[in-house]
């Protein structure tokens, strides 16, 4: 009884370990700020008409496969869509309530600062690149799709219909193009024909960002999404609308992807170096517990035979006295007798 | 191949197993040709389905008996228990290697599985975390379960090798066990957005470690049970002698370790303060699951061990896999993007249930084919010394 | 058997588990439901509050209601108001209210007491006695009640009306509804040409004057003692008269009956109000007050230049009085002082004038007229947050006119409005009142842009039917002729931040790259002509074209 009620004391002992909260993490002050010259791109929703040149552009430029419907078409807008592996970008229609036009919003990857899809990945595919773009690498991806469950904004999306060789298919804030030289900023912001997209220093871009809102009283939700959403990201947004009505969580909180799961991690080591010895000191209680348990039967039974021979012993001792003393009284007796018998006999001779 | 089984070639299960087998041959061919979105309803919004919410998360949690069981017997020293560790391994090696088989549907490009082990280690990733586990411990179990396999080939010098290693070899078992089964919980810690607040809890990888440990003990007593009533013929007297006792003390323990577990998940409430969401539907759901297969089942094996009444204790042990089975169907389907409207809900196609199906029929062929041969269930004549 | 009471518990924890799972079914529902219809009769009786903490909640009592009921069972206001003076009190059933008792008997008395009589004659009847929570209910719906003013038009109508007699027997008829206290006389009289709003003295609760040693009524008591009385009295002389229902004046439909009636009124007359008779004045110059001791000293007098102001025109393009005169009659200048007054709340004169953040300033309530979308395109483009340039000033603040004398602040130091009229008409009257532009010749009449041409043909601007456009949409409007009235001005909604000429600068002369961090206020020229046409033409309501259709809207796709 009293081994499984230990049982379940190390279960507790576990769940102890691992509610200690990530050492290495949380009693750092270090915090990531993001790559010092990475780039940024601002969408202010304000502007948007939802015209979708940036979605054309962005399916030139990735060469990804035609629409069923032309981009002109903007009957499109009336059901909301998300990314998919054939379209990096999508913009959807939002009426807000209250509002009195609709109004637009892009979506696309928003190149996290600590990319949840990057700390998830478990071959190192994803990269979070200097310049603040966020790229993949099929050539190592197993296609585990962990990923697309760890993004807290639904971007990245999978060819589900491509046997061998799916890949994860999202915006790369045009990296490879920029860094080959062919575009100078992102497709998207390019094509933009109202600059509702800027592409720059994050770190001016966020000052500008502020800047809109300070100047334009009224116009904006006073708040820059992105600036600490999900530890920040790299594609910021502005809006007139509550974000939530224009399909933007606003309860992602500030807490990057890496942080939420360090903490589990930090437990791996503990539990390693850890468990051997703990077990390995209750295998040896228990063998311990064994071996004295059968140490002391042993000597039970040892002292159960030795008792035995003791008592025999002194049995047979008092039986040899016994017998001895036996033997002495015969002996007397006989002598007695014998010396009795004489003397009668030698009355006898006297008498006669 | 003995008369007896020959003679019962076309049972009713023989019969399933076959259709289940063939379909599960269409729908490979099926998959690795015209692409998982041709069998499977995952789309960009449900990159997971069942075959990582049932064929990943309850596989390894349901194997999860081998590493209590040997845990007890060798550890713990409970020598009662040492006929319930084989069957417990080998039930264990066969969920492990069918999850890791399950997963070669499942990633896009399954030979390269062994890309983060050895090409390019993603170390910040639990998921990597819970590979490498699996891996390792996949080969830990292939290691102890060889001792039964060596026996049965007559390999009698390997066989003695292997068996000297039985300690170390379940100390890193519950090592690895003790990891992995924690991190498939902590796989959901990224996502704290998409999975509901009653679900969601830093304390997810403990409730999967700590419930991995209650199911691995029902398991034993539930795949005991099965067992008896397909295979009692070829257990020994040693094997059914100790049975009973296994049953009780595993009950006692898994009661004990159902009432930690509800700690936990009251702690997870308490910490996060979501006591608030009870009321909902989402809150009656959790309530359920809850009440009706952690304490209820605490209850029952509570009574069960106490009365010695072995038929509850069999029932509760069905009763405790059926409830993490819903745990992690919850966590990672039911509970998992429950903002999304339902239009863009997950639920699984025919296509993947067959395949699932079809892992399944394959391990309990697997297992038939190796209890029927192997000393499992008895020991082998000429080892007679003891595990 | 211990383990009995165990199993029970599983047992019961196994049903609860059952059926929670139907419960998923039955949560989750329950929107708030739809807020009742708007009902302007509903009144909250809660003078018990006075008393301490209410036993039950205040009723929520449907004036109109009971009003039509005791009408048709042929009651008048006397079934629940008692008169005093000639005068119905507004209080249900009192002169004046009593202790709490008195006034709990009052009200359960008189309301029960009526259903229960209504009742007995085997009658529709509210609420009987025990049923409690019939009236004290705290769920029924709220009264919404819209706020009703007097605008210029109903003030007219009340002052022509010949159903109004004046009561000194005067020719005008005001002293039937305004009045001061007459301390003395201890009764309220006419105080000729002293007329003000209600609201001056009758504010949002009754006050108590010290100095006159009365209790003010609050504004809602005298609107309803006044308006409805006199309302009242007429229907019964069967005389054509104002509303007598809550919903007549504060209902949805009632308000609109009532602005119907105006524009007939407003129509029969020609579409021009004719002047209030309170002896304001036409024109009057609007100047900061100067220390006349400093000024006579030869002391240097820092003031702004006096604002000639035409107060007729101004009485014209507002509703009421009120818009301006939001305290007394008196003039700006009165309390709004240089450095502000405590009457002002020290509102300085600059604020009172300038201000954007009231709609009573100047420029507040000329900038509330930008909205408009005749004159939104040009306006809402403008940065608000920029300095008025010195021609936005010289508008108001008059710059010496030859042969007209100079405003001087000193001399017009408290001056009265009668002497400033002379002095503020010729330069009033020297004003141009109407938008200017160039010679039609000297406006372009098509601007080819083609910079930017790519994937579209040039895009052709139709650039003089524009300016005509905007110039026809000032036609009537004075406020914008005047302040469009140099050459120019007009112009400058679309030229921007360049100086007034008849060939501005070409837009890329400052817009040229796509957006830049060092200028991040200025946009690229692509960026700089969408926003410019497609925020004009969205803040006009334009329909056409599309912002979103290219190809037919401002461009045609370039042929290959």
């Amino acid at each position: 009884m009293r081994r499984r009620k230990f049982l379940t004391l190390m279960g507790a002992a576990g769940a102890g370990l691992a509610l200690g909260k990530t050492p290495a993490h949380a009693a750092s002050n270090a915090h990531f700020e993001g790559y010092p010259d990475a780039k940024a791109v601002l969408f202010d929703a304000t502007r948007c008409i939802g015209c979708r040149k940036c979605e054309e552009a962005c399916n030139k430029v990735n060469k990804l496969p035609a629409p069923a419907k032309p981009f002109t078409d903007l009957t499109v807008l009336d059901t909301e869509r998300r990314t998919s592996a054939k379209a990096h970008t999508v913009v959807n229609k939002y009426m807000p309530a209250g509002a009195a036009a609709p109004v637009f919003r892009k979506i696309q990857c928003n190149h996290c600062q600590e990319p949840a899809c990057a700390s998830a990945c478990f071959v190192r595919a994803f990269k979070k690149n200097p310049d603040g773009s966020v790229t993949y690498d099929a050539s190592v991806c197993v296609g585990c799709r962990y990923c697309i469950m760890a993004c807290p904004f639904n971007v990245p999306t999978y060819e589900y219909d491509e046997p061998l060789t799916p890949r994860v298919m999202k915006c790369t804030m045009c990296h490879p193009q920029i860094t080959a030289g062919e575009l100078s900023v992102p497709g998207c912001v390019g094509a933009c024909p109202k600059e509702a997209l800027v592409y720059g220093r994050r770190k001016d871009i966020l000052k500008i960002a502020h800047a809109r809102i300070e100047a334009n009283p009224g116009r904006y939700v006073d708040h820059v999404y992105g600036e600490r959403e999900m530890g920040g990201t790299n594609w910021l947004t502005l809006s007139g609308a509550p974000f939530k009505e224009i399909g933007m969580r606003e309860d992602l909180g500030v807490t990057s992807a890496p942080e939420l799961t360090s903490g589990a991690l930090a437990v791996v080591p503990m539990v390693a170096a850890l468990w051997p010895a703990l077990l390995g000191g209750i295998w040896a209680i228990s063998k311990r517990n064994e071996k004295t348990a059968d140490e002391e039967r042993a000597a039970a039974v040892k002292a159960a035979v030795a008792g035995n021979q003791a008592e025999n012993d002194a049995k047979l001792a008092k039986f040899k006295e016994q017998a001895e003393k036996d033997k002495a009284g015969s002996i007397e007796r006989e002598v007695k007798k014998a010396l009795e018998e004489a003397a009668a006999a030698a009355k006898e001779e006297e008498g006669a | 191949m003995t008369a007896e089984t020959k003679k019962s070639l076309f049972t009713p299960f023989n019969i399933f197993a076959g259709i289940v087998v063939a379909v599960g041959l269409v729908l490979t061919v099926l998959r690795f040709t015209k692409g998982m979105g041709a069998i499977t309803n995952l789309d960009d919004n449900n990159p997971w389905g069942i075959w990582i919410g049932f064929d990943l998360l309850c596989g390894v949690a349901l194997a999860a008996g081998g590493f209590t069981t040997s845990a007890a017997a060798y550890i713990f020293g409970i020598k009662k228990y040492h006929s319930a560790v084989r069957p417990a391994i080998l039930t264990a090696f066969l969920g492990y290697a069918l999850v890791v088989f399950a997963l070669h549907y499942d990633v896009g490009r399954p030979w390269r599985l062994v890309y983060p082990i050895f090409l390019q280690p993603g170390t910040t990733s639990l998921l990597y975390e819970v590979g490498l586990c699996v891996f390792l411990y996949l080969s830990v179990l292939a290691i102890e379960y060889s001792v039964a396999a060596l026996e049965w080939l007559g390999l009698k010098k390997l066989r003695g090798l292997v068996h000297k290693l039985t300690l170390l070899l379940t100390i890193f078992g519950v090592v690895l066990s003790t990891l992995h089964q924690s991190s498939l919980g902590a796989l959901y810690l990224i996502a704290p957005s998409k999975l509901h607040p009653l679900w969601y809890s830093t304390y997810l990888p403990i409730q999967f470690f700590v419930s991995a440990i209650a199911v691995g003990l029902s398991m034993v007593i539930f795949e005991g049970t099965l067992s008896h009533k397909a295979f009692h013929h070829k257990m020994d007297a040693t094997y059914l002698a100790q049975h009973d006792g296994v049953v009780l003390g595993f009950a006692r323990a898994a009661s004990v370790v159902l009432a930690a577990y509800l700690g936990i998940k009251l702690i997870a409430l308490g910490a996060d303060d979501n006591w608030k969401y009870l009321l909902t539907g989402w809150g009656a759901w959790y309530l359920f699951e809850v009440l009706g297969f952690v304490v209820l089942p605490c209850l029952l094996y509570a009574i069960g061990s106490r009365e010695r009444n072995l038929k509850l204790i069999q029932w509760t042990s069905g009763l405790t896999v059926l409830g993490i089975v819903l745990n992690r169907f919850n966590v990672s389907l039911v509970a998992f993007n429950w903002q999304l409207p339902s239009a863009q809900r997950y639920f699984p196609s025919w296509g993947e249930i067959g395949v699932s199906l079809f892992v399944v029929v394959v391990g309990i062929l697997a297992f038939r084919f190796i209890v029927t041969r192997m000393p499992i269930f008895y020991e082998h004549p000429d080892f007679k010394d003891a595990h | 058997m211990k383990a009995r009471p165990l199993l029970r518990w599983a047992g019961v924890l196994c049903v609860f588990a059952a059926v929670s799972v139907y419960c998923i079914e039955a949560s989750g529902s329950g929107d708030p439901k739809a807020p009742a219809a708007e009902q302007a009769d509903i009144v909250l009786i809660d003078d018990m509050t006075a008393y301490g903490k209410l036993e039950l909640p205040p009723v929520v009592f449907a004036h109109d209601k009971h009003t039509e009921a005791l009408k048709k069972a042929g009651k008048d206001c006397a079934a629940c108001h008692k008169q005093e003076n000639g005068k119905l009190v507004l209080k249900f059933m009192r002169v004046a209210d009593g202790d709490a008792q008195a006034m709990k008997s009052v009200y359960h008395d008189n309301c029960i007491g009526c259903h229960a009589q209504t009742a007995a004659k085997g009658q529709k009847a509210g609420p009987q006695d025990g049923q409690c929570r019939s009236c004290h209910n705290p769920k029924a719906a709220a009264g919404k009640q819209l706020d009703m003013g007097f605008t210029n038009v109903l003030h007219y109508r009340h002052a022509e009306s010949k159903d109004i007699a004046s009561p000194s027997g005067d020719k005008d008829n005001c002293g039937r509804c305004h009045h001061e206290y007459d301390k003395a006389a201890k009764k309220t009289v006419w105080a000729k040409g002293k007329e003000g709003t209600c609201r001056y003295c009758h504010l949002d609760k009754p006050v108590k004057d010290a100095a006159l040693g009365v209790e003010v009524e609050s504004f809602r008591q005298a609107a309803h003692n006044d308006c409805v009385t006199c309302h009242l009295g007429m229907e019964q002389k069967k005389q054509a008269t104002g509303p007598v229902l809550c919903a007549g004046c504060h209902g949805a439909t009632g308000q609109k009956s009532i602005r119907a009636n105006d524009k007939k009124v407003l129509d029969k007359i020609g579409g021009e109000l004719p002047r209030m008779k309170r002896g304001q004045p036409d024109a009057a110059v609007i100047a900061v007050n100067v220390d006349k001791a400093q000024a006579a000293s030869g002391a240097r007098i820092y003031a702004m230049r006096p604002a000639p102001f035409d107060h007729k025109a101004h009485e014209q393009a507002t509703d009421t009085c009120r818009a301006c005169h939001h305290k007394s009659m008196d003039s700006c200048t009165k309390c709004h002082t240089v450095q502000g007054t405590k009457d002002s709340n020290f509102v300085t004169l600059e604020t009172a004038m300038h201000g954007l953040a009231s709609t009573r300033s100047c420029v507040g309530c000329h900038q509330t007229r930008q909205a408009d979308p005749k004159c939104a395109g040009c306006h809402t483009s403008a940065d608000r947050g920029k300095k008025a340039s010195n021609e936005s000033c010289r508008k108001c603040h008059a710059e010496p006119v030859q042969g007209l004398p100079a405003l001087d602040p000193a001399a017009l130091s408290g001056m009265k409005a009668a002497d400033e009229k002379p002095l503020a008409e010729p330069y009033l009257a020297a004003r141009r009142m109407e938008a200017q532009v160039f010679a039609t010749e000297d406006i372009p009449e098509k601007v080819t842009i083609k910079v930017l041409a790519d994937e579209y043909e040039p895009s052709e601007l139709p650039h003089r039917k524009i300016v005509m456009t905007l110039l026809k949409n000032m036609k009537d409007d004075k406020l914008a002729g005047y302040f469009h009235g140099d050459m120019g001005t007009v112009c400058q909604g679309c030229h921007h931040n360049s100086p007034v000429s008849k060939t501005p600068p070409s837009c890329a002369s400052c817009h040229a790259k796509p957006f830049s961090p060092n200028e991040p206020g200025r946009p690229g020229l692509k960026a700089a002509y969408h926003g410019q046409c497609m925020g004009c033409h969205t803040a006009m309501k334009l329909e056409k074209p599309v912002a979103t259709d290219c190809a037919n809207g401002c461009h045609k796709p370039r042929k290959k």
